[in-house]
């Protein structure tokens, strides 16, 4: 490898995305931060909870609450199927689950090839999204998990 | 591209004309009674006259500072003369102080004199500023206004609006679903992707007659008009014809009003033309 290359490469990583389907877009995140992805299971309700928890499940004998994306997204709410998915992540050095609609594979994406979105409205779940970027002649919606909820929001669960 | 016009219906004509009206009223908020609009008329024009004086009254100072500086009459004389070298061998001390003293003083001259002449870079601008507005013809109309421009014509929930080609990048026919981004105003359509870029899909209705309550995402769109080269699109039903319009066919905004997007209104056509480039700023400044 050239000098050139070798520099190219440096300033512009290559990063690895896991992609998964809400209200039929695509979504990215961050493979670093998924330690797993498991299909469906009963999720017990935590009384006194905020709305955006849909409860909790038995991870190998851990707690990991699991969050309703579609609720945190301001999306409708639809029926589990076959192809939902729960994600385990970890961020703010906490494992969380996010149900999706389903997961469907891990891109390769240049740093360069993430597009900035127009920051437009005062809505907080604008800042949810990173950036977006164009995959397999369709658009992939980048999310920034650390984001997705305030500190007090993930110091709340901790509480779990 | 769609050349028939918009079905017409009572209701709508209603609406469109309390549209333009409001738009004519923003306009020209001065258009109450006509002493008024004798006292705004004139004070502008007095005001640029004294501009223009007084910048060519500061230009004939600046052009006059940059005049030649005669050294004033006690002034020492310059190094090189004669008499002013120091002949070392024969002459005491404080002789050759003395004489350092008197050379010392034409060098502080030399050093200072730059300052006076930077005005001269100034003198011309002021100039060129001065000619600008004197030469145009439509102090109200933007630059790419002064002759004669074509504008594209296009339908949105039964509002004429026309934009100037210059100001075009695509005309778009919508051939797939938008992407939609979480979080957005609701002006704000979502992305339409076309050739591995990213365009943002503005509702027109939405954003520029929010208190009409049109949906264009309810209604249906076909069209999306790419404001300059950037990111950013119109929405809209229908897209006429372009026409040619005269600098004096338009009804030039005279001031800013809660519609930084107006450029102006065309009653021949019943339409307002947009300012794209307002618009493009209103958009990037709601983006900051």
């Amino acid at each position: 490898m050239s000098t050139y290359e070798a520099k190219g490469v440096a300033d512009d990583p290559v990063l690895q995305w896991v992609t998964f389907r809400l209200d039929n877009e695509s979504y990215g995140i961050n493979v670093m931060q998924v330690q797993e992805v498991l299909r469906y299971s009963e999720i017990a309700p935590v009384p006194g909870a905020p709305t955006y928890v849909l409860g909790i499940i038995n991870l190998r004998g851990n707690v990991v609450t699991v969050i309703d994306t579609r609720l945190r997204f301001g999306l409708s709410q639809t029926e589990t199927s076959d192809q939902t998915r729960i994600v385990i992540i970890e961020t703010e050095n906490q494992v969380v689950g996010i149900l999706v609609d389903s997961v469907a594979e891990v891109v390769y994406l240049r740093q360069s090839e993430i597009e900035t979105t127009p920051n437009v409205g005062n809505d907080e779940t604008a800042k949810f999204i990173q950036g977006v970027c164009h995959k397999n002649d369709e658009l992939l919606i980048l999310v920034d998990l650390e984001k997705m909820m305030s500190d007090e929001e993930w110091a709340e669960l901790n509480d779990f | 591209m769609s050349v028939s016009g918009p079905p017409k219906s009572v209701k709508v004509d209603v609406v469109v004309q309390d549209y333009m009206d409001s738009l004519l009223a923003d306009l020209f908020p001065e258009i109450q009674d006509e002493a008024e609009v004798l006292a705004v008329t004139t004070v502008p024009e007095v005001t640029t006259q004294t501009v223009v004086k007084e910048k060519e009254e500061a230009t004939s100072s600046a052009v006059a500072m940059t005049q030649p500086l005669s050294p004033p009459p006690d002034a020492p004389q310059p190094l090189k003369q004669p008499q002013n070298t120091i002949e070392l061998a024969s002459t005491p001390v404080e002789e050759v102080i003395a004489q350092v003293a008197e050379v010392a003083s034409p060098i502080k001259l030399s050093i200072e004199a730059p300052e006076v002449v930077s005005p001269k870079i100034i003198a011309p601008e002021i100039v060129a500023a001065t000619e600008l507005i004197e030469e145009r013809a439509y102090p109200s109309a933007p630059v790419w206004a002064q002759q004669a421009f074509d504008v594209l014509l296009f339908d949105v929930c039964g509002l004429k609006l026309a934009v100037c080609m210059e100001s075009l990048g695509r005309i778009i026919k919508i051939e797939q679903e938008l992407n939609q981004l979480i979080g957005r105003p609701a002006w704000f359509m979502g992305a339409y992707s076309e050739n591995e870029q990213s365009l943002y899909v503005v509702d027109t209705a939405k954003f520029i007659m929010p208190e009409k309550g049109y949906d264009l995402a309810e209604q249906g769109f076909e069209f999306i008009i790419q404001l300059q080269r950037s990111n950013w699109s119109l929405a809209c039903k229908e897209v006429y014809s372009t026409v040619r319009l005269l600098p004096d066919q338009v009804k030039w905004r005279s001031s800013e009003g809660k519609r930084p997007w107006l450029a102006g209104t065309v009653i021949e056509h019943m339409c307002a033309l947009i300012h794209v480039d307002s618009l493009v700023d209103l958009l990037k400044s709601e983006n900051a």
